[in-house]
């Protein structure tokens, strides 16, 4: 091989390690930023997290990128003698040299300048001109390690606080545990023969409830919403079984004070729920009579309590009651494959339902004694509850300016004069609760105070639980009122309006 | 005739003699070491000088005491408006021949000599120095239909006055082109100024001592000069000069396209490599680097780069085109 190839050659390598170490240092520079922005979206808009075998095939692709650019842009032999000549000013031996290895049939003066290039070439060390240079982009690479280390940890660090629990709820997470299991034991103890099956089913709900707030495995995020989660989800169970059983009471007083349908009530009064529909199917010929009978009842949120509205608007049409009566009796029988009613655990239902409401808003819940009264001192509670749906209301029909007392009417005259409502009294910094002066309608009522937590606000989610249990009432309140068609629209437009964001 | 050339000998002989003369003129000439290189470079390239000075800087001494040391034939020539072409080349006279015949004889010229020092070439009619240009190109002169060679080897170095442009005949262009080097006496400094005094006004004078034997040496110096090599990559620094000088090319620099017309021609690139191996040889090397063209390029460029208008009104020099040239990587 002629003199200057393999001098050449070995220059050339160095020339493309130095080559490569800058190409590398620029693609990770670039893999950087890209690293950084992905994290980025891991921690604030919440994207996938970045897997250890994402980083190494990022890592994979760096390299190979920079590998293939320094192929790519690999200096030629004369490419790399005319770098080494400008560098260490050689007088372009190298240069020189490798165009004269190449000539076949050289002159004297060929061979000499030949031979003294080879001599120089020789003796020359390229050491000092090709050691190995920092790159300039390398230290820049700090700044997406540092911000990527960073982000990392802080998105750690979220995660950390997410899961961690403040010692002070979980404490609260275990009173109201304990509350739980206490009203579970008055619910199992309470005297309720009729039902004590289904009362003893709500009672282990309650206990299960119970055991998952003593879980710390199953709160993954926020304590308060895992245990206002668990209660919500009891008190509509509760609410739901007081409801059917108020809707019960409630057709069993209507009917009772029909001839026609007096078997039916006598039925459902003995727990005989199949019974009860096929009288009910008996009296269908009378189907007219019993709708001008039925009385409206307020609280609409279980199918026996729907299926009893309809009937009461479908006086006017015969056909429309025998359809109406046809459903209250599947109905019945639908609600004979349910649980049945709690009649006379109704006071215990309804004790625990305050336990709820209490643990959800108010202080730790209180024990409640074998009546399913609350026991202990009465400490005033900063909401005021009211019941729903009060049984045996048997409001009359709505006359014309006469207030029918029932929110949402068109006949509601109000409870102040003011149009922009009773006068307001700020609320102090403590929060204490006010009682709000004022007349309480008929009908039924329910608050709710909607709380927050700081920074970890979720009244957006304390709206939509708020939302979800009006949003019925308001409905049969369009439905039972007597609103025009035209203003319906309104109406239903303003609730929409208000519906919680999904 | 033409010997074998032996690289080192040859080439340690050229440097030696090269080196000899430079002394034996410095000697001889205060100052001036780049006119004395760019001389004896242009000389063994086989070139002409175009010298630019104002009176009295020594310049026939120079040539004279040139002459002297290289064993040749010396002639001066003092152009001025009236010098008529066969007052430089020579003309046939009628003369008496044998058995009383008349004839004509040719009668050379002061061109018909080693070394001619043309003074004030530009103060000659356009008709008088083309016929010294064509000798200086074609070493021969032709006159009656007869072809006279001149002497070999042949240096023309012509003068310009910088400060007399009253009545003068500028060179054109295409005769500027066939010198080689044009090289730009300064005035001396006071040092020198005293030297030049010290040497000249008292009785003794210094005079150059013989250096080369004989004129073949010459010859094969000159052939020693082609035979040098030259990297197609060194040469490719040779032509990006020249390109770049050219206002319509696309690597030209922005003083170029501005001020110049006309960049260096090809004539200006072989200037260049030759020159450039002269550099390389002195060097003790045997290949042409890229340092040498560049060394060489003010010399060899600065009077091929043709105005425009824009140039001359604004006074613009030559060889700060030529240097933003060489300063373009």
């Amino acid at each position: 091989m002629s003199a200057p190839i393999r001098p050449l050659q070995r220059l050339r390598r160095r020339f493309t390690l130095q080559s490569f170490s800058e190409k590398l240092a620029a693609c990770a520079l670039a893999a950087g930023g890209v690293l950084v922005l992905r994290l980025a979206g891991q921690t604030f808009i919440g994207q996938p997290a970045l897997g250890v075998l994402s980083v190494l095939i990022w890592s994979g692709a760096t390299i190979g990128a920079a590998l293939v650019w320094t192929w790519a842009t690999r200096l030629s032999l004369a490419e790399t003698a005319a770098r080494i000549d400008a560098l260490a000013a050689t007088r372009d031996r190298f240069s020189s040299a490798l165009a004269f290895a190449a000539i076949a049939a050289p002159t004297a003066m060929h061979a000499a300048a030949r031979e003294e290039c080879a001599c120089f070439i020789r003796d020359f060390d390229a050491r000092a001109f090709t050691r190995w240079r920092c790159p300039h982009e390398l230290p820049w690479l700090l700044v997406p390690a540092t911000t990527a280390v960073l982000l990392f940890f802080w998105h750690a660090q979220l995660a950390s606080d997410a899961s961690a629990i403040d010692p002070r709820a979980r404490q609260e997470l275990v009173e109201k545990a304990d509350a739980l299991d206490q009203i579970a034991r008055q619910m199992e103890a309470a005297p309720a023969p009729a039902s004590a099956d289904e009362l003893k089913k709500i009672a282990a709900e309650f206990r299960q409830s119970a055991a998952r707030l003593r879980d710390p495995a199953l709160l993954k995020t926020d304590a308060k919403k895992a245990a206002l989660g668990e209660l919500s989800t009891l008190q509509a169970t509760l609410e739901k079984m007081r409801a059917d059983a108020s809707a019960f009471a409630a057709l069993t007083d209507v009917l009772q004070k029909l001839n026609e349908t007096r078997q039916a009530a006598a039925a459902l009064r003995a727990g005989d729920l199949r019974s009860a529909a096929e009288a009910l199917d008996a009296a269908l010929p009378q189907a007219s009579q019993i709708a001008a009978a039925m009385p409206v009842p307020v609280n609409a949120q279980s199918d026996l309590a729907k299926a009893m509205a309809a009937l009461a608007h479908a006086a006017g049409s015969t056909e429309q009651a025998r359809t109406a009566l046809q459903k209250l009796a599947a109905a019945l029988r639908l609600s004979a494959s349910a649980p049945a009613r709690a009649e006379t655990g109704g006071p215990a239902l309804s004790a625990a339902l305050n336990a709820l409401q209490e643990m959800k808003f108010g202080q730790p819940g209180r024990a409640l004694d074998s009546s399913g009264k609350s026991s202990g001192s009465e400490t005033k509670s900063p909401i005021l509850m009211q019941n729903f749906a009060r049984t045996g209301v048997n409001a009359p029909p709505a006359t014309a300016l006469v207030s029918t007392g029932r929110a949402g009417s068109e006949h509601d005259l109000g409870t102040t004069k003011n149009p922009f409502g009773a006068a307001q009294k700020p609320i102090a910094a403590e929060h204490p609760a006010l009682d709000l002066p004022g007349v309480l309608g008929a009908g039924g009522s329910l608050q709710q105070l909607v709380t927050t937590q700081g920074d970890n606000s979720k009244a957006a989610q304390r709206y939509r639980e708020l939302y979800e249990a009006m949003a019925p009432n308001a409905e049969d309140t369009v439905w039972q009122e007597n609103i025009p068609l035209g203003s319906r629209f309104f109406v239903k437009r303003y609730f929409e309006s208000i519906r919680p964001p999904e | 005739m033409n010997e074998p050339i032996e690289p080192a000998a040859d080439a340690e002989k050229f440097r030696i003699t090269f080196r000899n003369i430079k002394t034996e003129l410095t000697r001889v000439i205060v100052g001036q070491e780049e006119i004395i290189e760019g001389v004896l470079v242009a000389f063994f390239a086989g070139g002409h000088v175009l010298l630019e000075g104002v009176p009295g800087l020594g310049k026939t001494l120079l040539v004279r005491t040139l002459a002297d040391a290289l064993r040749l034939d010396f002639a001066r020539v003092q152009f001025t408006p009236d010098l008529m072409p066969a007052d430089i080349v020579g003309t046939n006279l009628i003369s008496d021949g044998e058995h009383g015949r008349k004839e004509l004889r040719f009668q050379r010229g002061p061109i018909f000599t080693n070394i001619l020092l043309a003074d004030e070439i530009n103060r000659a009619t356009p008709k008088t120095q083309s016929a010294l240009l064509e000798a200086m190109q074609e070493h021969y002169v032709t006159i009656g239909g007869a072809r006279h060679p001149v002497g070999e080897p042949f240096l023309v170095l012509a003068t310009q006055n910088p400060l007399e442009m009253e009545g003068t005949y500028p060179l054109p262009e295409a005769q500027l082109d066939r010198f080689f080097f044009k090289l730009k006496a300064q005035y001396p400094s006071a040092e020198e100024l005293h030297t030049i005094l010290d040497r000249t006004t008292s009785p003794a004078t210094a005079t150059a001592a013989k250096v080369v034997e004989t004129s073949a040496d010459l010859l094969l110096f000159r052939r020693l000069v082609r035979e040098v090599p030259v990297a197609r990559e060194v040469q490719e620094r040779a032509v990006q000069i020249v390109m770049a000088s050219h206002p319509g090319n696309d690597a030209a620099v922005p003083l170029a396209k501005k001020y110049v017309r006309y960049g260096a021609s090809p004539r200006g690139a072989q200037a260049l490599i030759l020159a450039a191996k002269i550099y390389a040889l002195l060097d003790n090397r045997y290949h042409v680097a890229k340092l040498d063209i560049e060394r060489a390029a003010p010399a060899a460029l600065r009077h091929r780069l043709i105005l425009n208008f824009e140039g001359e009104a604004e006074g613009a020099s030559t060889d700060q085109i030529v240097a933003a040239v060489l300063a373009k990587n």
